[in-house]
């Protein structure tokens, strides 16, 4: 049990907190850009949709950022502890900070008059945003290429804004119309990913 | 040598996966946006026509009538769109907000806000509102008068109140106000307009700035991963050193992957220009007008090719001084930032980044704003040598020091 | 222009910490060692001779041209990274080819240059073979071609052997000694053996300093008659480790085989022995840590 948090908290100070910094200065600057005053359950949506969909990016698709380079992918993998465990915990931090970011939004949006059923709001916010963010995570794990993972996410993301109704129940911005039942598959879509991710990047050794 | 370093830098990006994506998506992006039937709306204008589209106006009876239908709209939704920052943010107030707006309406039409809102629902109860078309010119239409008694300096005043109660950046603030409002257009100006699309714009020039809007917007977004990507090859393939320790100078260096880097993007956009510009050259001999066959080459060159150079010159100068991935973060927000920052969709192009004219025609409109536009697109073509003469010095210093500012700063991280 | 490289007084500070300390040397044409354990500074002073890092004092001047005159100093110089790569999807011959054009040699050259470099390092028939594919032992030939393709005054290796196999590592020594018939080859390594069988002339670093420069046949003169050899029973092994420097253990059952250096007789069993330039390198470090500790 040690070890393994001794690998997250180093993942954690060592690799990931500069893409934290950045999704915390990107929820700072939301005041700027959205209003959390006396939303209605659209409006909420929009925001969280729109705005906040974001943090998943940024904090998915950099979980692979450690073992670009060959030499330390190599050495990582000879290693006793599987790899795979270690990707799992890094999952689990970036997820865990996304769970943070959600609720404390949703209770500030509370505390500013809004009007939404919380339950749903959350689930469907949670749902949307790993699903975006475990497109990054996927395409990074199995390109090996960050850069890769930020760009196929974030144009995922622009062509939802014109072409969301037709990509069906794995458009974004649902609940920005009233819908909330794409919550289920989205979460089952994003552990999909995730895992065949991991046992894609696992498989293929990297020439 | 300098030629050909270019060329091998071009053979180098077509083995990318990065540009192929690259490709894919900026055609399947206009493709998708521009796949509609758009010589349907422009036709010659006929006399008993429904609507004819908006003109700018300044008058004030027409900038009051036009701002108050705005507020309506906005108190009827309760949803106000502000813009504090120069981004969009949508303001929603409480009852007691609602209540002073309210009466500020009803002070400034000398109606009750019942009275007012039943107009309002009748005047949109007129129109199909399942259609686009319809649902515009019912938003075209819609004024609310102001009493006869109110002089323009207290409408001011009353709007000021407005400003106090939404918050920063609304519609009512001043400078929107001067800023003139959209009146319907008679018969007259729609022909007037018509005339003007045909001579000045000879129909292909119309919908090649619809094509740079479009295209405009990716263009913000696409070029930065292919300038991060050639970048941080190096690092990658662990081949800095190899390459510093050779004779070629830095310019030539950084100038022949930069090059080649904004060629390769800006040929995609000349393929599907080229492409897409051949209907309405038809469309325009069915009119009787003689096409300009390179309206769509002119226009993207001048709209999207100083984009591209300063999208790649930002990335390869935020790149090379960090050497890593942060210049996505900053630059897909100049680009989210800029396409939300613009006040209309149709020109005030001041120093944006994407340009924005989303609308065939109005053609009269963008020749007395063109002078604008060239400003614009001529300071980020400058803008652009100036980042990439920096992005240079920057690999110089490294190459001669061994490393960057930022790698000195964060070295003790690693 | 003379072919030989004058460093005077050269110092480098990382910060508060002094990476070279008065270097001064001046090497000759030929194959030169630059010997020394791993963070001693020679990797630092190649890459003040190279341009990869700016000196902090001192005078650097190679064939007369001063190191600050970067372009022309790029010119004359060839390097060879410790870690040498190129872009993975490159083939050989078109990496080769890529260094080439930012050597500024011409199309011309380069037809002539490039086959005749691969032909040389023995990649000939695998000129398409990609980067990514390669072998450690393929990936430094190619970056010796690389470093040589543009026919420079001065070349200069990063330990090239390390990590090569020993039947590529005698290979690629035989290839550096070829090269160095008629210019300077610098050639840094911590490995011994590479040094005694292609180097006459030599320099020992340690900590930024130079500890010894001169030939081999010099630096063997230091220890002549100091090195010993002896049998002795390994539950003794420890305690003679302790008193003296060993420089090689041949365990043998309960005995073993030791090769000592000692400036006297160490054991009336002990029998003189031949010195190789391990135990006078072993020798020169010893005596540095014990002159160091006394300060």
């Amino acid at each position: 049990m040690e070890r393994y948090l001794k690998a997250g908290s180093s993942f954690l100070c060592r690799q990931y907190a500069p893409h934290v910094l950045v999704m915390f200065l990107f929820c700072c600057m939301s005041g700027f850009f959205v209003s959390l005053r006396n939303l209605d359950a659209l409006q909420a949506a929009k925001v969280m949709e729109m705005y906040f969909a974001f943090t998943g990016i940024l904090l998915f698709t950099p979980l692979f950022m450690p073992e670009q380079d060959m030499d330390i992918f190599l050495l990582k993998r000879s290693k006793a502890m599987p790899l795979w465990r270690l990707y799992l915990i890094r999952l689990l931090e970036a997820v865990t900070l996304l769970t943070l970011v959600i609720t404390v939004f949703i209770l500030l949006m509370k505390q500013g008059g809004c009007v939404f059923s919380a339950r749903n709001l959350w689930l469907g916010a949670f749902a949307e945003i790993l699903f975006l963010g475990s497109i990054g995570y996927f395409v990074s794990a199995v390109t090996n290429q960050v850069v890769l993972g930020y760009m196929v996410s974030i144009i995922y993301f622009i062509s939802n804004i014109g072409a969301s109704k037709h990509l069906g129940i794995f458009g974004l911005f649902q609940m920005m119309r009233g819908e909330y039942g794409f919550a289920p598959v989205m979460l089952l879509a994003a552990a999909i990913l995730a895992v065949v991710g991991i046992v894609i990047r696992e498989k293929r050794a990297w020439s | 040598m300098f030629g050909t370093l270019f060329v091998k830098e071009c053979k180098q990006i077509l083995k990318s996966m990065v540009y192929y994506i690259y490709v894919v998506v900026f055609i399947l992006f206009l493709s998708s946006q521009l796949s509609g039937e758009l010589s349907e709306s422009m036709e010659q204008p006929k006399p008993d026509q429904e609507g004819y589209g908006i003109v700018n106006s300044h008058e004030e009876s027409a900038v009051m009538e036009k701002t108050l239908a705005g507020l309506v709209l906005e108190t009827y939704h309760n949803s106000y769109a502000t813009y504090p920052m120069g981004f969009y943010k949508a303001v929603t107030l409480n009852e007691a907000e609602l209540e002073k707006i309210e009466s500020i309406i009803e002070s400034c039409t000398g109606k009750s806000w019942d009275q007012v809102v039943g107009e309002l629902e009748d005047h949109f109860a007129k129109y199909n509102s399942g259609s686009m078309e319809e649902a515009i010119w019912a938003q075209t239409a819609y004024s609310v008068l102001p009493k006869e008694e109110l002089e323009y300096q207290e409408f001011c005043e009353a709007m000021e109140k407005v400003c106090k109660i939404v918050g920063a950046g609304s519609a009512y603030k001043k400078e929107s106000l001067e800023a003139g409002v959209g009146v319907p257009m008679t018969y007259e100006q729609a022909v007037e307009e018509f005339e003007a699309l045909c001579n000045k714009d000879r129909i292909t020039g119309a919908t090649a700035r619809l094509f740079c809007d479009y295209a405009g917007i990716i263009l913000s977004v696409l070029p930065i991963f292919l300038g991060i990507t050639r970048c941080l090859r190096d690092k990658r393939a662990q081949a800095v050193q190899v390459v510093y320790v050779h004779k070629s100078s830095s310019l030539q260096i950084i100038g022949s992957r930069y090059l080649a880097n904004v060629c390769m993007a800006f040929l995609p956009v000349v393929f599907t220009s080229f492409i897409m510009q051949m209907p309405y050259q038809y469309h325009a001999k069915t009119l009787g007008v003689t096409p300009d066959i390179f309206a769509f080459l002119k226009y993207s060159c001048i709209w999207l090719l100083p984009e591209i150079m300063v999208v790649l010159a930002v990335s390869f100068l935020i790149t090379e001084s960090t050497e890593n991935v942060i210049s996505i973060f900053v630059q897909v927000f100049w680009a989210v930032a800029s396409v939300f920052t613009s006040v209309s969709l149709e020109g005030n192009f001041g120093f944006q980044l994407v340009a924005r004219w989303n609308a065939l025609g109005d053609t009269n409109a963008f020749w007395m704003q063109r002078q604008e536009l060239f400003q614009n697109r001529g300071f980020y073509f400058i803008l652009s040598f100036a980042v990439l003469g920096l992005t240079v010095g920057i690999y110089e210093k490294k190459r001669r020091e061994g490393e960057s500012l930022y790698g000195k700063i964060f070295k003790g991280r690693k | 222009m003379d072919t030989k490289i004058q460093i005077k007084d050269l110092s480098k500070n990382f910060g508060k910490k002094q990476a070279l300390k008065h270097v001064n040397l001046e090497i000759q044409q030929g194959m030169f060692g630059l010997l020394g354990p791993n963070g001693a500074g020679k990797t630092t002073l190649m890459k003040v001779l190279t341009t990869l890092t700016k000196k902090s004092s001192g005078n650097v001047t190679l064939c007369d041209i001063p190191v600050e005159q970067c372009q022309k100093i790029r010119q004359i110089v060839g390097y060879l990274p410790q870690d040498f790569s190129m872009y993975g999807n490159m083939g050989a011959y078109e990496a080769l080819d890529y260094l080439a054009v930012l050597s500024g040699m011409s199309k011309k050259e380069r037809a002539k240059k490039v086959p005749e470099m691969l032909e040389k390092v023995n990649l000939g028939d695998q000129h398409k073979t990609k980067v990514k594919a390669m072998s450690g032992g393929m990936k430094r030939r190619l970056g010796i071609a690389q470093a040589i393709i543009h026919n420079p005054k001065i070349i200069v290796v990063d330990e090239p052997t390390a990590g090569l196999d020993p039947e590529e590592r005698v290979r690629f020594r035989n290839l550096l000694c070829e090269i160095a018939k008629d210019r300077i080859v610098i050639l840094s390594t911590h490995i011994v053996g590479d040094i005694e069988a292609t180097c006459e002339n030599i320099a020992v670093l340690n900590c930024g300093e130079i500890l010894f420069r001169g030939t081999v046949s010099q630096l063997l003169e230091a220890v002549r008659g100091k090195v010993y050899t002896l049998e002795v029973s390994s539950m003794e092994l420890p305690m003679i480790q302790e008193k003296f420097l060993v420089t090689g253990i041949l365990t043998n059952g309960s005995t073993a085989n030791i090769k000592i250096i000692s400036e006297g007789l160490p054991m009336k069993n002990a029998k003189p022995a031949g010195p190789d330039v391990e135990d006078a390198y072993m020798y020169l470090m010893n005596h540095a840590s014990v002159s160091k500790s006394r300060q």
